[in-house]
């Protein structure tokens, strides 16, 4: 599944860079010479996000998370799970089916929405790289403005898939 | 200074790899071992997604992205920034540059903001992960309430920023 995306993505970028070469050879070098202007300007922060996600593995690693969200239904573990979900840098290849099993030990629907959405949708670790391109004060609030989203999401799920009723 | 400062970090971060290897410490050799795993992938979608990115800054005219995501798209520039959103790989490490790459040909703050949390809600293949775990329901509602929440958010972040130009805004256009 993972890899075959990594497939596609690469063949695509190498079919339009071959069309491009065949219509401006000029064009083509300059696109070049701009993906690796961009990338050298994001590089240390992407080694930092790396580094940081390493160790946010090690302490949120998909054991404890399970063991941190396992039998909890109650309205205020909703938040728990969202802030365990903005830490953690689980990819979702890992955290789905994790939370897929989770589901079958009786854990809310609420619960394991909180968790998986804010674990896409805030970023605290990218936190330094969103800050490089958005600014500081555009950062802070996406990522704000993106708990909120994620909890009320979670609430609505809740709701609809019978949590509570 | 910031240089020396990151220099010095590189090298602290190295020895302290090079320590739990050689001394067998167990939590210094897990975080290497996720250090080495989750970069190499990160690092594997960087290259073919930045030669996107870089032809589509040669390529993509200016006044296109204007029309479609500028001022006068008004909401249709939101629902091409979510469309387009859901093709990225890799989270948002990826679509940050991307963002910036629309923004900078002149797709309006807001549009921007929308096409950043959206790729962090709608990328296809994560999408059909966790529809295959967790079932189709909670996706649809998870996007009916998330997508909506989105845009408005971006609308008020994009207000409250007024004129400010972001730092990632590439000038020579």
């Amino acid at each position: 599944m993972s890899a075959w995306n990594v497939i596609i993505l690469y063949s695509v970028s190498l079919i339009l860079l071959t069309i491009s070469f065949i219509a401006n050879k000029r064009k083509t070098k300059a696109a070049l010479k701009k993906a690796l202007e961009e990338f050298l300007k994001l590089a240390r922060p992407f080694c930092f996000f790396i580094v940081l996600a390493a160790i946010s593995l090690y302490f949120f690693s998909e054991e404890r998370i399970s063991d941190l969200l396992g039998q909890k239904n109650a309205f205020s573990d909703i938040i728990l799970a969202a802030l365990l979900g903005s830490v953690a840098a689980l990819p979702g290849f890992i955290a789905f089916p994790m939370a897929g099993v989770l589901r079958g030990l009786g854990v809310a629907w609420s619960v394991i929405a909180a968790f998986t959405n804010s674990l896409m949708l805030v970023g605290v670790l990218t936190f330094p790289l969103e800050r490089r391109v958005l600014g500081t004060k555009g950062a802070l609030m996406r990522n704000i403005a993106c708990f909120a989203i994620a909890v009320v999401a979670a609430v609505a799920i809740g709701l609809v898939l019978g949590d509570w009723f | 200074m910031k240089k020396a400062l990151w220099i010095l970090a590189v090298i602290l971060w190295c020895l302290f790899l090079a320590f739990s290897l050689f001394f067998s410490y167990r939590p210094g050799e897990i975080i290497g071992k996720h250090f080495l795993t989750f970069g190499g992938r990160l690092l594997g979608l960087l290259p073919p997604a930045f030669v996107l990115i870089g032809l589509f800054h040669v390529w993509i005219k200016q006044d296109t992205i204007m029309k479609h995501m500028g001022h006068e798209a008004g909401l249709k520039g939101h629902l091409w920034a979510i469309l387009l959103s859901s093709s990225i790989l890799g989270g948002l490490p990826v679509a940050l540059p991307v963002a910036m790459a629309i923004y900078s040909k002149g797709a309006t703050l807001a549009v921007a903001f929308t096409f950043l949390s959206a790729s962090c809600v709608c990328r296809v293949p994560m999408t059909i992960f966790e529809a295959s775990f967790l079932g189709i329901p909670f996706t649809l509602v998870r996007w009916g309430v998330s997508l909506p929440l989105i845009v408005l958010s971006s609308y008020t972040i994009a207000r409250i920023m007024g004129d400010e130009i972001l730092p990632g805004k590439d000038l020579n256009q």
